[in-house]
C-alpha cells in the first residue's frame, strides 16, 4: 500500500510466524493452538499497539497479552463472585502442596483430568 | 485556442477562435544560460523570452527566471521538449499543464461557464439576431485544436462562478448508446448484442437487419446533432466499430464537429493501492463531449450532475475529466492557485523525503487510529463523524505541504507526537483549496436538507471552510493558524461578475446535491492522499504524516470525551466513532436519547475545534467477528439500522463485487425484513421470517429456476492469463477466454459462472460467462453454500 513501515496487524502475524517456527514446534499439539490464539487476541488491543507504536513489537505484544489476562481473569474473579486479592491479603500460609497436586488449596479429585 | 459555445437564444452551436491565448513556461538556471535560451529560442519558433521573478513554493524566495511565450499552443510542447534537449540542466516551470486549463486560468472562465464574448464573425456565419458586440453566449467545452478561421474572439468574460451552488446546467442535448445485455460485461469478452441508441429517454434499437448500423446512426447524429455522447463501452468498442464499419462502408461519421480526425489513446494496465487495475483506451471528440460511463469514476460514482460539478471547480476540460482521477482534478485546482500566487509548478516531483532516524520513521509513518469493535448485538447506538475530517484539518490547521517545517517559522508550534513546525505567517495553497471544497460541501448538505424539508441539524461547525474557527487557540497543540488571505481566487469584473439573482429552478434537487456533494467528496479525500503520493507535485509525505498524526489526537480526544461522560466507545474507525449508553443489564443507566448523543456531538466538536456530526442514532447495530476466528473483531465487518429504518452494510457478501447478483439479492432481502426489527427480540423473530426467504433461495436454486445472469461472478484478473499458476476459478475462466481469442489483460474483470467445482477436469469447473451454453448448467452446491455463508452473517447473533 505504499506505506514504508509495517502496520501492527501485520506486524503480529510476522512474530506469530517466527514464534510458530521454533518456538511452536516444540510444543504439544494440543498446546499449539493456544499460541496461536494468544498472538490473535492481540489483534484486541492493535488499536493502543499502533498508537504506542514500540520499537520491538514484541514489547507491544507482551503489554497487550498481559493486560488481556488481566481482563479475562478480572472477568472470571466476577463471573465466580470471588476476589483473588483478597487471598493474597490473606496472612495466613498457604497449604502445602501434597504429592503432584495441581492446585494445591484444593482435594484432589478422584480422577485426575488430563492435562489439556 | 477553438472554443465552442452555446448560444441561448437560438441553442445554436457555434465553434470560435481564441488567437490571443499565448501560453507560456517558465526556465530557471545560471543567468548566462538563460540568455543564450533566450537567443537561441526566438530564432527557431514564434515564442517571446523574457527574464522576470517568480516564487519558490517551498521557500518563498523570488527566482530569477525566463519566461518563453508560445505564440501559438500549438508550439508549446515542442518548444518545452527543445528546452529540455538545450540543456538538461535548466529547470522547467509550469511546463507541462494542459493548455485548455491554463487557457480557463488565463480568461477566468471554466468549462459549461456562462460567458459574453466579443467577437467578430465571418461573413458566412453571421447569424440573425446575433450580435457581433457581447452577445451573451453559454460556454460549453473548450477543446483543442486548430482548424479554419470561422470567427474570433476578441474578449471572453465571464458570468458565472464556479463555486456557485445554484446554477443552470448546460443546456446540452444528450444521445445515450449502449449494448443489449449485462451492460458490465466488456463486449470485448464475447458479448454479442445490438446497439441501443437514445434521444430523451427514446431506446431505439440498431441492428444490421435492414441496413447497416453506422450508416443509422450517421443518420441520427445528423438528425440530432447531439451535444454530448454517452456511452457505454463507447471508448475500447462501440465508437471504434461504428467509425470502422462506416469505413468499410466509405460513409462519413460526423462524430467529432471539427473536421479533424477522432483522437484515440492506448489502454493500459497500473498499480494502484497494491492493485492492479485496467484502463481502457479512449475516443475522444472534438466539438462534442463523449463519456464513457464505464471508463469514467466521476460518471460512475456521481453520475452527470456530480461530473458537471467535478469540471467546474476544477477546470479540467469535461472529457479529460471524467477519465482521469478526482486526484488530478484537485491537483490542478492546487496549480491554478499557485499559479495565481506567481508560484512556480515544477513541472515534476522534486521535493525528497526529509531525513529521519529509525525511531521518527516508525513513528510517522503511520495511518488513521482503528478500534476493533466490541462483537454482538448492540441497541440504541449512534455514529458520530467528524465531517470531512482530514481536509478540515488540513483547512483548520493550516497543513499544506509548504506550510510544514517552513523555513520562515522556526518557533511555531508543534505538530502531536511528530514534532513537525507548521507555517504561522502564510496560508497554505492545499488549505485554502480544501476550505473552498468544504465550504461548498456544506452548502449542498443545506441544500439537500431543505429540499428534503429536514430542519437544521444544529451541527456541523458554524463557519467549518475553516475560515471562521481558524482564530481559535487549539488546544493541546497551542496552534495560531495566519490569517487566511481572501478567499476569492478569481476577480470578476463587477459589470458582467455578478451573476443575476438566480430563481428558483436553479436550485439543485436533493439528488443532484447529492452527485454534487460526493464528487466534492472524492475531490477533498484525493487531496489528503495526494499529500502522500510519490508523483504529486505539491506531495509532502511530512504533511500526509501531520494530517494522519492530527486524526490519530482527535480520535483519541472524541473517545475520551465519549467515555468521561458515560457513553461506550463499540468502535472507532479513523473519523468516526459508535458509541452507546444504557440498556446494559449489568449497569442499568437510562438510555441515551438522540438530545444526549447531540449534546455528546457538540462537546466533542467544541473540544477539537473539528465540525463533527451525529451521523445516525440506530435502532441496533451487529458487529461481527472474523471470518477466520469468532473471537476476534474486524474494523470493516457489521450492518446497523437507523431509527428510519435505513440499513447501513459494511464488509457483506452484498457489499462485496465479486458476489453474484443472486447471493446480493438474497442478503439484501434478509436484511431488509431484519431492519424492521427493533429490539433483540423483534431481531429473533424477524430471523425466523428471514430464514424462511433464504430456504426459498435455496429451493430455487435447487430446482434449477435461477436465471444464468444471476449467476455471473465477476473478479479483476491479476495478471495475465498464462501466467497463473494455480487452478482458481479466476485462472480457469481466463485461460478459456484466452483460448477463444480474447486479448486480456492484467486489471481486467472477467466473469464466470461456476459450472461444477468438484469436476476432475479442470475446465469444466467454471465457465466465461461469455462463453456459457444453458446445457452446462450450475454447480447447486457451490451456489448454496454462497448463499449459506451469506446468511450466516445475519444469523451470527441471532437466537431462534
Amino acid at each position: 500500500m505504499g506505506r514504508t513501515v509495517a502496520t501492527f496487524r501485520d506486524l503480529i502475524e510476522q512474530e506469530l510466524q517466527n514464534w510458530k517456527q521454533r518456538f511452536g514446534r516444540a510444543l504439544r499439539q494440543e498446546e499449539q493452538a493456544h499460541l496461536e490464539a494468544m498472538f490473535n487476541r492481540v489483534r484486541l488491543y492493535v488499536q493502543a499497539c499502533t498508537y504506542h507504536f514500540p520499537v520491538d513489537a514484541m514489547h507491544g505484544i507482551h503489554v497487550a497479552v498481559e493486560l488481556d489476562h488481566e481482563i479475562r481473569l478480572r472477568k472470571i474473579e466476577a463471573a465466580l463472585g470471588i476476589n483473588l486479592e483478597t487471598q493474597w491479603m490473606d496472612s495466613r500460609p498457604l497449604p502445602l502442596p501434597a504429592g503432584d497436586d495441581r492446585v494445591a488449596h484444593r482435594a484432589e479429585p478422584a480422577e485426575t483430568p488430563p492435562a489439556d | 485556442m477553438i472554443v465552442w459555445l452555446i448560444e441561448p437564444s437560438q441553442q445554436k452551436r457555434r465553434r470560435l477562435i481564441d488567437g490571443s491565448f499565448r501560453p507560456c513556461f517558465y526556465v530557471q538556471g545560471p543567468e548566462r544560460q538563460l540568455a543564450r535560451l533566450a537567443e537561441a529560442l526566438p530564432a527557431r519558433a514564434a515564442v517571446s523570452c523574457a527574464l522576470t521573478e517568480r516564487q519558490n513554493i517551498w521557500d518563498r524566495r523570488l527566482l530569477r527566471v525566463l519566461q518563453v511565450s508560445a505564440h501559438h499552443p500549438t508550439l508549446f510542447a515542442p518548444v518545452a521538449r527543445f528546452v529540455r534537449r538545450f540543456d538538461s540542466g535548466l529547470a522547467l516551470y509550469d511546463s507541462d499543464l494542459m493548455l485548455a486549463t491554463m487557457y480557463c486560468w488565463e480568461k477566468n472562465i471554466f468549462p459549461l461557464a456562462r460567458v459574453e464574448i466579443e467577437a467578430s464573425l465571418a461573413a458566412t456565419d453571421v447569424a440573425p439576431g446575433f450580435s457581433p458586440a457581447r452577445a451573451a453566449l453559454k460556454g460549453s467545452a473548450t477543446p483543442l485544436g486548430t482548424a479554419g478561421l470561422p470567427a474570433e474572439i476578441h474578449s471572453i468574460t465571464c458570468c458565472d462562478d464556479e463555486w456557485l451552488t445554484e446554477y443552470e446546467r448546460p443546456p446540452v442535448r444528450t444521445m445515450r448508446i449502449r449494448l443489449e445485455g449485462i451492460s458490465d460485461v466488456n463486449p470485448k469478452h464475447g458479448r454479442h448484442g445490438a446497439i441501443e441508441v437514445a434521444v430523451e429517454n427514446d431506446w431505439q434499437t440498431l441492428d444490421d437487419s435492414d441496413e447497416p448500423t453506422a450508416q443509422v446512426f450517421e443518420r441520427l447524429l445528423r438528425v440530432h446533432d447531439p451535444d454530448v455522447l454517452v456511452t457505454e463501452w463507447g471508448d475500447d468498442v462501440l465508437l471504434p466499430g461504428l467509425l470502422r464499419q462506416a469505413q468499410r462502408l466509405r460513409i462519413r461519421l460526423p462524430l467529432n464537429r471539427d473536421a479533424l480526425p477522432v483522437e484515440r489513446t492506448r489502454s493500459r494496465s497500473y498499480m494502484s493501492y497494491g492493485r492492479i487495475l485496467f484502463k481502457e483506451s479512449t475516443t475522444i471528440l472534438f466539438g462534442r463531449l463523449h463519456i464513457d460511463t464505464q471508463n469514467s469514476f466521476a460518471a460512475d460514482q456521481c453520475e452527470m450532475e456530480g461530473l458537471w460539478e467535478l469540471v467546474r471547480v476544477t477546470k479540467l476540460p469535461v472529457q479529460y475529466a471524467c477519465r482521469t482521477t478526482p486526484g488530478t482534478g484537485i491537483s490542478y485546482m492546487q496549480m491554478e492557485t499557485a499559479w495565481r500566487d506567481g508560484v512556480l509548478i515544477p513541472a515534476q516531483k522534486a521535493e525528497p523525503e526529509s531525513l529521519k532516524h529509525p525511531d521518527e520513521l516508525l513513528r510517522a509513518d503511520r495511518g488513521g487510529l482503528v478500534f476493533p469493535p466490541r462483537l454482538g448485538f448492540f441497541e440504541n447506538v449512534a455514529e458520530l463523524d467528524f465531517v470531512s475530517e482530514f481536509p478540515s484539518i488540513m483547512a483548520q490547521f493550516n497543513i499544506s505541504p509548504e506550510t510544514i517545517n517552513c523555513p520562515c517559522c522556526p518557533q511555531a508550534p508543534r505538530v502531536p507526537e511528530l514534532g513537525y513546525r507548521v507555517c504561522q505567517r502564510h496560508r497554505g495553497i492545499t488549505s485554502r483549496v480544501v476550505e473552498r471544497l468544504i465550504a461548498k460541501r456544506r452548502q449542498y448538505k443545506e441544500l439537500r436538507d431543505l429540499g428534503l424539508g429536514v430542519g437544521d441539524s444544529g451541527f456541523g461547525m458554524q463557519g467549518a471552510s475553516g475560515v471562521a474557527s481558524l482564530h481559535f487557540p487549539i488546544p493541546n497543540s497551542g496552534f495560531q493558524i495566519p490569517e487566511p488571505e481572501p478567499l476569492p481566487i478569481v476577480h470578476r469584473p463587477s459589470s458582467s461578475g455578478n451573476p443575476a439573482p438566480h430563481p428558483e429552478s436553479l436550485t439543485p434537487n436533493p439528488s443532484a446535491c447529492k452527485q454534487r456533494r460526493d464528487v466534492l467528496k472524492w475531490l477533498l479525500v484525493c487531496c489528503f492522499g495526494y499529500t502522500g503520493y510519490k508523483n504529486a507535485r505539491f506531495g509532502k509525505i511530512e504533511a500526509h504524516e501531520a494530517i494522519n498524526a492530527l486524526a490519530r489526537e482527535k480520535l483519541l480526544v472524541a473517545k475520551e470525551v465519549a467515555e468521561q461522560r458515560g457513553f461506550r466507545v463499540l468502535h472507532a474507525l479513523v473519523d468516526s466513532i459508535y458509541v452507546c449508553r444504557g440498556g446494559s443489564r449489568t449497569a442499568p443507566t437510562p438510555l441515551a436519547s438522540r438530545e444526549d448523543y447531540l449534546r455528546l456531538a457538540q462537546e466533542i466538536e467544541q473540544i477539537t475545534r473539528l465540525p463533527m456530526a451525529l451521523e445516525a442514532v440506530y435502532r441496533y447495530a451487529v458487529f461481527l467477528p472474523s471470518k477466520q476466528s469468532a473471537e476476534i473483531p474486524v474494523p470493516n465487518r457489521f450492518f446497523c439500522v437507523s431509527d428510519e429504518g435505513e440499513l447501513k452494510v459494511r464488509g457483506l457478501e452484498c457489499r462485496r463485487h465479486d458476489t453474484p447478483p443472486f447471493v446480493t439479492r438474497m442478503q439484501r432481502e434478509v436484511l431488509a425484513i431484519l431492519a424492521e426489527a427493533r429490539d433483540f427480540a423483534t431481531y429473533c423473530d424477524k430471523l425466523r421470517e428471514a430464514r424462511e426467504v433464504y430456504e426459498r433461495y435455496q429451493e430455487r436454486l435447487r430446482d434449477g429456476s435461477v436465471a444464468a445472469e444471476e449467476l455471473v461472478i465477476r473478479k479483476r484478473l491479476t495478471k495475465a492469463p498464462g501466467n497463473y499458476q494455480k487452478n482458481s476459478s479466476t485462472a480457469i475462466a481466463a485461460r478459456q477466454l484466452d483460448r477463444a481469442g480474447v486479448k486480456l489483460r492484467p486489471g481486467e474483470n472477467i466473469e464466470f459462472i461456476i459450472t461444477d467445482a468438484r469436476s476432475s477436469l479442470v475446465d469444466d469447473r467454471v465457465r466465461a460467462w461469455t462463453l456459457w451454453e444453458g446445457w452446462r448448467g450450475y454447480d447447486v452446491e457451490a451456489y448454496g453454500k454462497a448463499l449459506a455463508k451469506a446468511f450466516e452473517p445475519v444469523a451470527h447473533f441471532g437466537r431462534q
